[in-house]
């Protein structure tokens, strides 16, 4: 299910939320519009939390996290982190992580297997990462850049990157995650994956400036709906010929 | 490129312009003037004033040449529909006069101001002044009929439908009354008039629609009368122009029935003289009005003809019926693949642009590159969970609602802790302590940490069992290492170490502080049993210390100023285990009280003759800066300065 | 740590001379060793077969740059990097070490560049790029001094008889065509757990290595053979089982005082230290008038081994090293000093007064230690004068196709007779290691059996 929301009419939606398999952090803002979208769509099934890290709003670039654990950078507050182990369940390991680049959400790009992450992160950061989320860890650079949280949103059935990656470097991150990949635009046109849509694998959130093409290539990768990846190189084909160039 | 132009400001007329620009110049200007006035204050009075003006002029025509489009800059398509509609040279003439006009105002602006300059009296500017005024104003007024003109243009203008030349566009041509019109209003929104009279639309007409996410424009055009181009009325120029301009799919359409007024043959001898203008774009021959009759249903040599239209490379023939809506929509469809068809072949022949579009069509598959597999992990409550519909009435309450409810967003501060997940409903609602006994509770706080024990402990005896912690080395050195020799050799090596260290420690001390003491005077307190004990440890013989301790043993006898010190010094003082060391600087060689009091008589007596001198000391106050100049000089900002 | 940092040594480019077991077993008997020799060469031979990728693993991830505080050796931290990801259980076998610490905490790196390399070189896993150097099938022939090939058949008969060496797989068991009372099975049977190798009724002895005795095929009762080089006694024994543990018929020679612990104690576990009398001393210092009731001899002296397998990967150490001739990895002086020593051991074994077959045989897949030694010895005046000739092929495993280079015989008049003397076995190909034997005979045919083809056993005929 691939639906569209906006936070505070910023369509940067993957700054402000962060969604797995397990829960959905989201920030705090002046209303619950935001909040009950993702109530909306998910209902029951895993919990939705407000919160702030480090008293700031922008909790999906700070934060990195699947399943099976969360990292939080190290200037969140005691009162943050008591907060989030309270609302989430006991098989999410939250962990903190003193690290230079404190915003982790650019830093690491991961899913529930594999994780990539920025080249100059510390060896302590890669192990912490490796142990608690449970996921095999790589440094790549996507694009020639080197924030991947930023440029790449992947999650356990598909990716999307930066629409100017090379098709061989695309292929070489195929197989490093081993999931399908594209390289696409969302919000109409902007290059920051990651933080213009959150995803997990069954649910996808996009700012409400996405358009219909951008957003069909979104549900055929990830297989939202039943869509196939192979309706890229199909149906859509001609379609994205069209939109891009 | 702009496809509409809605936003250009209103252009008034030349009088009204004119009474615009002179209240404009009266309003913002200083208006009084006299004539006792310093000249140079009235010339630059005067010189705002027509600058002022001229500005005004200026502003208004700027505007006016910013806004209307330059006609050459235009894509062909709407350059050629604006001189259909306008007429080029007319719409060129005009904006060319209003830009005359400007420059000459800057002119007489120029003239006049520099005239003012040497002006002599109030009198003389003033005229100078009218005079400029006045012929700007003639020169304004002789913009009447352009800037009509440019009004009923720009009205025009703002109607105009938005049509993209370069989007995907289908473009709908042929007789009058054929049905065009009916097309556009069945596949798209367009509210478009159909009447059974020819000439309805009079102009273009456009719609949208999509199909595979795209979004696709329909040019609805009057109808064409076969005749040459020369002779073609203005209403029938924009549809040529419409079809030769717009890179587009053309539907040709036909009325097999004839009841649109003219025959088959006229149709198809208009189709193949306006045959020329389909090159290079794909044709579809839409045989309309197909509930009357089909192409099957007519004879031999018309159904030829009608074929014969298909010598046009690309170009298919379909059949349709607007009027019960029959194949319109894969008649369209058709048009769509035709046209994407066409666009997708340009763009690939381009190679440089291809290459941006090709990795975002290309879904890279991953090699396998282990025998580990990696589901998704959907849990199977996703299945059941509803739809959100706003408009059921049992709908799941939202946190929206809730805000709603309690007053809306400014008001209502979200519970955080009503979603918590604790063993215990009520300890929620539980205060947490942040600092206690001055210090962070956070720090001492870890659920986990009795697993994490036992965890560890479990580790640790495993490694123990597995021979881990054992010693590499010999054995043999091993046993040696245990025994009681080798354990005495160890301690008296520790021992000797120790030693080192502190003799080494204090020689430092003592150099670092070249001869200083090392705790103040009034910390070095050392008692007689200290002495006798170190004395004792290192073999002298303490009876000796102890006799003269004793002898010494005396209280001091009290007497003069010492009595009335004595009693406000508290015992502890004067009690035996006064510092090593510690005199009193001041009273330290006299002993005796009234030898003291005798002491400070004579130095008060001292001091006597000296302070009637009244000499200024040290501590008596000095004053630098015997005349400040801020308070001796400069003139007062409000008041009189006749003291200072 | 200490495992590590003795079997580091064996990593470096160090000049050594030997086989690696040969120096690791070595050092451990002089001392220099305090580690469990066999944990040394298994984690040795291990890390050497994946020495090019462990040491592109360690270079990519910049582990001995980031860890430069912990001054850890190169070739241990190959080691340590080899135990965390190329061993089953990937645990470093130490306790707590600085070193250790330092590559643990670099583990998550390390294994994303492991991965990344397979990646790269398009494998699943490094196995597929190593060439197993292992042999294909397990061969161990029946010891008649204490059984006898029916019991040894009745005793495997769980195992599915297959009659082709192609179709050898887990469960099933090949009855030589050649040579009779040897069975082959897949190596990965458990052949040394059985009752039968414990109490030494089956011997574990490549079929190639069972060839000198065949061919020799001593009477027993008749003949009295020698074997010059006999440790670790896996011919010797056949010799005994050959002729039925006749006391006094065969003396075994080993120079080397380990080695011939060995040969003792094989010879004992086979039972046929009735037949055999072990002599340890120099061959070639014998004196040859002391043996002349010698009728065969048997010589297989040390050779450059190219044939065994499991010494593929021992150079990979030695590589940067100047190599004189880069297509051999033993250079042309070792082998030349070999062949000469081959050819003065044989060529006294030659001078035996009553000896009249003799067969050489070596492990190699070197002409220069093969046909070239037979060369020399037939075309020696001394040996000539004295009558010795080759035999012929049908004397000589008529049936085993492989036969000596017969281009090493284009001086010969009849270069096929000659190669028909040899046979040779290719390493896998021919289903076990590489071999040479060569068969020669000398003038009148007495009390030897030379005539008559080998006997055969009952059961290798039917097939």
């Amino acid at each position: 299910m691939a639906t569209r929301a906006q936070f505070e009419n910023s369509n940067e939606v993957g700054v402000f939320s962060k969604l797995t398999n397990s829960y959905c952090l989201v920030a705090l803002g002046g209303s619950e519009n935001f909040y009950s979208a993702f109530e909306a769509e998910l209902g029951d099934v895993i919990p939705v939390v407000h919160t702030t890290i480090a008293g700031t709003k922008i909790i999906g670039r700070m934060v990195a996290g699947n399943r099976r654990g969360l990292l939080v950078p190290s200037q969140t507050t005691d009162q943050e982190l008591m907060h989030l182990r309270n609302s989430l369940p006991d098989s999410v390991k939250i962990q903190r992580v003193e690290e230079r680049l404190s915003a982790l959400g650019n830093v690491i790009c991961c899913n529930d297997y594999v994780a990539l992450v920025h080249p100059d992160i510390e060896r302590e950061t890669e192990e912490i990462i490796a142990d608690t989320l449970g996921v095999e860890v790589f440094r790549q650079t996507i694009a020639g850049n080197v924030l991947v949280g930023s440029y790449c949103c992947i999650s356990n059935q598909g990716g999307l990157v930066h629409p100017q990656t090379p098709i061989q470097d695309q292929e070489e991150l195929s197989s490093l995650l081993q999931v399908p990949l594209v390289a696409g635009t969302v919000n109409r046109g902007s290059p920051v994956i990651g933080a213009g849509m959150v995803v997990n694998d069954w649910l996808s959130v996009t700012g409400l400036a996405t358009t219909a093409p951008e957003l069909s290539v979104i549900e055929s990768i990830f297989k939202l709906q039943d869509a196939q990846p192979d309706a890229i190189s199909g149906s859509l084909r001609d379609t994205l010929i069209e939109t891009y160039s | 490129m702009q496809l509409t132009w809605k936003n250009i400001p209103a252009v008034p007329e030349a009088n009204d312009l004119l009474d615009i620009v002179l209240n404009r110049t009266q309003r913002q200007t200083p208006t009084i003037i006299r004539q006792g006035f310093k000249i140079t204050r009235i010339r630059a009075f005067y010189m705002r004033k027509v600058k002022f003006t001229a500005e005004g002029f200026v502003e208004k025509f700027d505007a006016i040449l910013q806004s209307f489009p330059n006609i050459n800059d235009l894509h062909p398509f709407h350059r050629d529909l604006m001189d259909t509609l306008y007429e080029k040279n007319h719409y060129k003439v005009s904006l060319a006069s209003v830009s005359k006009a400007k420059t000459l105002i800057e002119k007489i602006s120029r003239d006049y101001v520099r005239l003012l300059k040497f002006g002599q009296s109030l009198f003389q500017c003033k005229e100078l002044k009218r005079a400029g005024l006045g012929r700007m104003a003639t020169v304004a007024k002789k913009l009447k009929d352009p800037l009509a003109y440019l009004e009923q243009v720009r009205q025009h203008l703002g109607r105009l439908p938005s049509i993209d030349p370069s989007t995907r566009t289908l473009v709908i041509c042929g007789y009058p009354n054929v049905g065009k019109s009916s097309f556009l209003r069945s596949v798209t929104k367009a509210d478009v008039d159909v009447q059974p009279y020819a000439f309805t639309t009079k102009s273009l007409y456009v719609g949208h629609f999509d199909y595979k996410y795209l979004r696709f424009q329909v040019i609805d055009t009057p109808g064409i009368l076969d005749r040459p181009t020369e002779e073609m009325n203005n209403i029938e120029m924009q549809s040529i122009y419409a079809i030769a301009h717009l890179r587009s799919c053309i539907l040709y359409f036909m009325d097999l029935s004839e009841q649109c007024g003219f025959s088959i043959e006229d149709q198809v001898k208009l189709y193949n003289s306006i045959k020329p203008l389909f090159a290079n774009k794909s044709v579809l021959i839409v045989a309309n009005k197909a509930d009357i009759i089909r192409v099957e249903d007519l004879d031999e040599d018309r159904q030829q003809l009608v074929k014969s239209m298909l010598d046009v490379p690309g170009a298919e023939l379909v059949q349709a019926s607007c009027y019960d809506q029959e194949n319109v929509m894969p008649v369209r469809n058709k048009a769509c693949e035709k046209l994407l068809a066409s666009r997708m072949e340009q763009k690939l022949k381009g190679a440089a642009r291809v290459s941006s579009v090709l990795n975002k069509i290309h879904v890279s598959k991953p090699q396998q590159r282990d025998d580990v597999e990696r589901p998704a992990c959907i849990p199977d409550a996703v299945k059941s969970v509803k739809k959100y519909d706003p408009a059921d009435p049992d709908r799941p309450k939202l946190a929206r609602d809730i805000e709603v409810e309690n007053g809306g967003p400014g008001v209502y501060n979200v519970d955080l802790k009503a979603k918590y997940l604790l063993e215990e409903d009520e300890w929620k609602k539980d205060v947490m302590p942040e600092v206690l006994d001055g210090k962070n509770v956070y720090d001492y706080l870890d659920p986990d940490i009795a697993e994490k024990l036992q965890a560890l402990e479990r580790e640790e005896e495993q490694l123990e069992k597995e021979g881990f912690y054992d010693s590499d080395d010999d054995d043999e050195a091993n046993a040696y290492l245990s025994t009681p020799e080798a354990q005495e050799i160890r301690e008296k090596a520790e021992w000797i170490r120790n030693k080192q260290k502190t003799m080494i420690n204090d020689a430092r001390q003592r150099k670092s502080l070249n001869n200083r003491a090392i705790l103040p005077r009034s910390k070095l307190t050392r008692s007689y049993k200290d002495m006798e004990s170190h004395m004792h440890k290192v073999g002298h013989d303490t009876s000796v210390l102890s006799a003269k301790k004793d002898s010494q043993h005396r209280e001091p006898k009290v007497s003069g100023a010492d009595i009335m010190r004595a009693s406000m010094i508290s015992d502890a003082n004067s009690s035996a285990l006064q510092p090593v060391g510690k005199s009193d600087r001041l009273h330290a060689g006299v002993n005796d009280g009234m030898l003291r009091s005798k002491a400070e008589r004579i130095a008060k007596l001292s001091r006597r003759a000296r302070n009637l001198d009244a000499r200024v000391g040290e501590s008596d106050r000095r004053i630098y800066d015997e005349m400040p100049k801020h308070l001796n000089s400069g003139k007062r900002g409000i008041g009189k300065t006749q003291r200072r | 740590m200490l495992l590590y940092k003795e079997s580091s040594q064996f990593i470096e480019n160090k000049s050594r001379h030997g086989s690696l077991q040969n120096q690791i077993f070595g050092m451990y008997k002089h001392k220099k060793l305090k580690s469990n020799p066999k944990h040394v060469f298994a984690l040795v031979s291990s890390t050497l077969k994946y020495l090019k990728f462990i040491k592109e693993i360690i270079k990519k991830s910049c582990l001995l740059k980031v860890e430069r505080k912990s001054k850890i050796p190169p070739a241990v931290a190959i080691l340590l990097v080899h135990d965390l990801l190329f061993t089953r259980s990937g645990r470093i076998q130490s306790r707590q070490h600085p070193w250790k610490e330092a590559v643990i905490r670099n583990q998550t790196r390390l294994r994303a560049e492991m991965t990344k390399l397979k990646l790269k070189l398009h494998v699943q896993s490094f196995d597929e790029l190593i060439e197993e150097d292992k042999t294909p099938i397990r061969w161990f022939r029946a010891n008649t001094v204490r059984s006898s090939c029916e019991q040894i058949a009745k005793e495997f008969n769980e195992l599915e008889r297959v009659y082709d060496i192609k179709s050898i797989k887990k469960g099933t068991i090949y009855y030589d065509q050649y040579i009779p009372n040897l069975f082959g099975v897949d190596p990965l049977e458990k052949i040394t757990s059985s009752a039968a190798y414990k109490q030494g009724r089956i011997i574990i002895q490549d079929r190639s290595s069972c060839f000198p005795a065949y061919i020799l095929n001593p009477k027993p009762g008749v003949d009295k053979v020698i074997d010059a080089c006999s440790a670790p006694g896996n011919k010797t024994t056949h010799l005994a089982s050959i002729l039925r543990n006749t006391p006094n018929s065969i003396i075994a020679f080993e120079k080397d005082d380990h080695r011939v612990k060995t040969l003792e104690k094989m010879c004992k576990m086979a039972g046929a230290l009735g037949c055999i009398e072990i002599r340890h001393g120099d061959f070639t210092q014998t004196k040859p008038e002391d043996f002349t009731d010698v009728t065969g001899m048997l010589v297989d002296p040390s050779c450059s081994g190219s044939g065994i397998f499991g010494r593929a990967y021992e150079d990979n150490a030695q590589k940067g090293r100047d190599v004189e001739d880069s297509n051999d990895p033993y250079n042309k002086t070792r082998l030349e000093k070999l062949s000469n020593f081959q050819f003065t051991i044989v060529k006294h074994a030659m001078l035996f007064p009553g000896l009249r077959k003799l067969v050489y045989s070596t492990c190699s897949i070197y002409p220069e230690e093969d046909e070239r030694v037979a060369i020399r010895l037939i075309e020696d005046e001394d040996l000539k004068k004295r009558g010795w000739k080759f035999s012929p092929r049908e004397r000589v495993i008529p049936d085993w196709p492989r036969r000596g280079r017969v281009e090493e015989f284009k001086s010969f008049d009849d270069p096929d007779r000659c190669a028909g003397a040899c046979v040779r076995s290719l390493p896998k190909v021919d289903g076990g290691i590489g071999f040479f034997a060569v068969c020669f005979e000398r003038g009148p045919t007495v009390g030897l059996d030379l005539e008559t083809k080998p006997k055969d056993d009952g059961l290798h005929l039917e097939q």
